[in-house]
C-alpha cells in the first residue's frame, strides 16, 4: 500500500484511537469490563521451577497462601481499590499493595485443580517451547484465563528475584490488568507496558498511568463504595467493620476453603447491617483468604475492597503452672486432632502424670487459680467432669473428647466458644492428688 | 515547510505505529536479540489465515491457534519463500474461539497485508501444537507500506519492540543479514571450540 493511498478514514481512526483515552494517559482500553460474576480468580499452582514456589514465609495479609499462589494473589490485590489489610506483604512495594483507587476489586478464590475452561478465571502454567511469549490472557464467554509459559524461570519473590528469572508477580499483575479490561500502555515503566525483562520486579507496582486506566473503566473509588476497615473471626462468626454497607440485602463474599469451582464461590446473601458493621456466619465452604461486601447499589461501586481474614480457630493455649509430683516435674496437657466441632476428633493428652494412676479431665468456661491438694485448680466453676482414665506406666493419658455426648447439657461445647480443660489425678506417693497445667481451647465449626 | 497534505500520511503511519492496539506480555527484545532467537525473517503478503482448534490438549483444556501464510522473500537468503507462522488465539467461526492478549491485532493479521515476520521452528507452541511460531506473537509482526516512490517502509512499533522506528525495508534487511551473519559466525566458532575440546 502506498502512503498516499491511505484513506481519510484511517487517519481519522488513528487520531480517534488516541483521543479516546480520557485525560490523555498512555493506557489503552480493550473495550470490556468485568461484571461481578467475573471478579473471582483462582490459581492452579503447577509451576515446576523451584524458584516459583520457594517463598515459604506466610504473611498475615495473605493467610493460607505461599509460593506462586501468594505472588499471584498479591498481583490481583494490587489492582484493588485501597490497601489490602495494612498494605504490607512485599518489600519491593514501598507504597503498599492495593493501589488501583477504582471501583474495582478482585476476589481471591484459592486453588484450582486444573487450568479449567477459558472462562474459569484461573491462572496456570502452559507447557510449551520458546515462542518468545511470557504469559497471555484469554477471553471467552465473559470470563478469562491466564497462562504462564513454563519454559521460563519464574520467581515468586517476595522482594528481589534471581538474575535469570522472570518475576511472576509482575507478569500476573500485567495479565490481570488485561483481564480487567486494559490494553497496553506506551509508557515503558507502566505495569501495562507490553514487554518485560528478566530480574526486574518494578511492574508489580501500578504507576499513575495504570491507575488512570483502571479508573477510566470502573470510575475512581466512589464515596458510596462499601469499605472494609477490619475483619475478625471469633471461631463462629465473622465481624466486619467499615462503611457503606446497606441496611439489608448485603452479600458477603469469602474465599473458597478447598479447590474452588468455576463461576461460583462461597457467599452469604441477605445480610443486614447498621451501615458500619456486619456479623455473619461464614458458609462451610469458606476458608481463610479475603472477604468482600457487595451492597445493594447497582453500579461498579457496589463491591467493597478485599480484606484479609483467617477463618481458623485461634491456637490452643496452655496456661496455669503445673506442679511437681511423685513421678517428676508435673503433668502437662496437649491436644491431638482438630478444634472443629463438626469433625469431633479432638483428643486431650497429658504427659508427666503420676505413673499408672487414675485421673479425670474436667472443663469449664471460666478460669481461676486456687491452691487445692498438691497443685493449682485453674478451671473455674461451673465445671464438668469427663470419664475416668488411667495413666500409662510412662505417665501418659489420652482421652478422646466426644462433643456429641456432654456429661451435662450445660456443658455442651459449641463452635465459637472457648473452654478450659484440666486433669486431676491421684498421686498416693506424693500429695495424694494433684493437677496438671490447663488448656484453653477455642472451638470452631 | 512541507505542505500538510505531504506530512499527514507520514503522521498517520507514525500514529499507527505508536498506537498500541494490541495487548501482550512478551520478551523485550532488540533487533539483535530477535535475530539471535529466531530461525528466520520473511517479508511478504499474508495470503491465507486458518484457525486450528485443539479441543483437548495435553493440559486437558482446549486451545486455539491462528496460522498465517506469508508469501514473499526470505530476508536473510533473499530467496522467495512461502511460510506458515502460528500464534495462540483466534476464532474458528463467529462463536467458536478465543481472544488472546498476545495475538496480533485483527488489522495487522488481515489477508493482503504486507508484513515482516520473525519466526522460529517450534515443536510445541502449547498444548502439543507444532509449527513455526510467530516469535513473540504480535511482537514479531511488523506492517510494511510503500512510500510515494514505491519503496517499502517497515513500521516501527515503538520502544520495547525489535523494530522501534519506521525504516526502509532495505535498511532492515541489511541489518538482519548482518546480525544473522554474526550469529552464524558465533555458532561456527562455538562448534570449532567444542570440537577442540574433543
Amino acid at each position: 500500500m502506498r502512503v498516499r493511498s491511505i484513506p481519510p478514514l484511517v487517519l481519522i481512526g488513528s487520531v480517534l484511537t488516541l483521543a479516546l483515552v480520557p485525560g490523555g494517559g498512555s493506557y489503552t482500553l480493550l473495550g470490556h469490563n468485568l461484571d461481578f460474576g467475573a471478579r473471582d480468580f483462582r490459581v492452579f499452582n503447577d509451576f515446576e521451577d523451584v524458584s516459583a514456589n520457594d517463598n515459604t514465609t506466610p504473611h498475615a495479609n495473605f493467610p493460607g497462601a505461599l509460593g506462586a499462589t501468594l505472588a499471584i494473589w498479591k498481583a490481583g490485590v494490587e489492582w484493588g481499590s485501597t490497601l489490602h489489610g495494612d498494605g504490607s506483604g512485599d518489600p519491593a512495594q514501598f507504597d503498599g499493595i492495593g493501589s488501583g483507587g477504582a471501583n474495582f476489586d478482585f476476589s481471591y478464590q484459592g486453588l484450582a485443580t486444573s487450568p479449567g475452561p477459558i472462562w474459569g478465571n484461573t491462572h496456570s502454567v502452559l507447557h510449551a517451547s520458546d515462542t518468545g511469549l511470557l504469559a497471555f490472557t484469554e477471553f471467552a464467554n465473559g470470563g478469562w484465563r491466564i497462562r504462564y509459559y513454563e519454559n521460563w524461570n519464574w520467581d515468586d519473590g517476595p522482594g528481589s528475584i534471581g538474575p535469570n528469572t522472570y518475576d511472576l508477580q509482575s507478569a500476573a499483575t500485567h495479565e490481570m490488568g488485561h483481564a480487567l479490561g486494559l490494553g497496553h500502555s506506551t509508557q515503558i515503566f507502566s505495569t501495562m507496558f507490553s514487554s518485560m525483562t528478566a530480574a526486574t520486579t518494578s511492574w508489580r507496582s501500578l504507576t499513575l498511568d495504570d491507575r488512570q486506566g483502571v479508573q477510566a473503566i470502573y470510575g475512581p473509588a466512589s464515596a458510596n463504595k462499601p469499605v472494609i476497615t477490619s475483619a475478625s473471626f471469633d471461631g463462629l462468626r465473622v465481624h466486619l467493620i467499615g462503611s457503606g454497607f446497606s441496611g439489608t440485602g448485603n452479600e458477603v463474599w469469602f474465599t473458597s476453603k478447598g479447590p474452588s469451582s468455576w463461576g461460583s464461590f462461597p457467599k452469604v446473601t441477605g445480610v443486614n447491617s447498621d451501615g458500619t458493621s456486619i456479623t455473619v456466619v461464614p458458609p462451610p465452604d469458606a476458608g481463610s483468604g479475603d472477604v468482600l461486601v457487595r451492597n445493594t447499589l447497582s453500579g461498579f461501586e457496589a463491591l467493597s475492597n478485599a480484606w484479609p481474614i483467617t477463618l481458623a480457630c485461634s491456637a490452643v493455649n496452655n496456661y496455669c503452672p503445673t506442679t511437681a509430683n511423685s513421678s517428676g516435674d508435673g503433668a502437662v496437657l496437649g491436644v491431638n486432632g482438630s478444634q472443629s466441632v463438626q469433625a469431633n476428633d479432638l483428643v486431650l493428652t497429658a504427659r508427666g502424670v503420676a505413673a499408672s494412676q487414675f485421673s479425670i479431665f474436667f472443663y469449664g468456661q471460666n478460669q481461676t487459680s486456687a491452691q487445692v491438694a498438691g497443685g493449682t485448680l485453674c478451671v473455674g466453676g461451673p465445671f464438668y467432669r469427663l470419664g475416668v482414665s488411667q495413666a500409662s506406666a510412662a505417665g501418659d493419658v489420652l482421652y478422646a473428647l466426644d462433643l456429641s455426648t456432654p456429661p451435662d447439657p450445660a456443658g455442651q461445647i459449641q463452635a465459637g466458644q472457648t473452654w478450659n480443660f484440666q486433669l486431676w489425678y491421684r498421686d498416693p506417693a506424693g500429695a495424694g492428688s494433684d493437677f496438671s497445667d490447663a488448656l484453653s481451647i477455642p472451638f470452631c465449626p | 515547510m512541507k505542505p500538510a497534505y505531504k506530512i499527514l500520511p507520514y503522521a498517520a503511519l507514525l500514529l499507527l505505529a505508536l498506537t498500541p492496539l494490541l495487548t501482550a506480555q512478551i520478551l523485550r527484545l532488540t533487533l539483535e536479540q530477535m535475530v539471535e532467537r529466531t530461525d528466520g525473517a520473511v517479508h511478504g503478503t499474508i495470503t491465507a489465515s486458518h484457525v486450528t482448534h485443539l479441543p483437548e490438549t495435553k493440559d486437558g483444556v482446549d486451545m486455539f491457534f491462528t496460522t498465517l501464510t506469508i508469501e514473499g522473500e526470505n530476508l536473510i537468503s533473499g530467496q522467495s519463500q512461502t511460510i506458515a507462522v502460528s500464534f495462540p488465539g483466534g476464532f474458528v467461526d463467529e462463536h467458536t474461539g478465543v481472544w488472546n492478549s498476545e495475538a496480533p491485532s485483527t488489522d495487522d493479521q488481515r489477508i493482503g497485508n504486507r508484513v515482516v515476520a520473525f519466526w522460529k521452528v517450534c515443536d510445541d507452541l502449547g498444548g502439543g501444537f507444532s509449527g513455526n511460531a510467530l516469535y513473540t506473537s504480535h511482537g514479531g509482526l511488523f506492517r510494511t507500506f510503500e512510500d510515494k516512490r514505491g519503496r517499502a517502509i517497515v513500521l516501527g512499533r515503538g520502544k520495547g519492540y525489535a523494530v522501534e522506528l519506521n525504516q526502509r525495508l532495505p535498511v532492515l534487511r541489511k541489518s538482519i543479514k548482518g546480525l544473522d551473519r554474526a550469529k552464524q559466525e558465533r555458532k561456527t566458532e562455538k562448534r570449532k571450540n567444542n570440537n577442540r575440546n574433543f
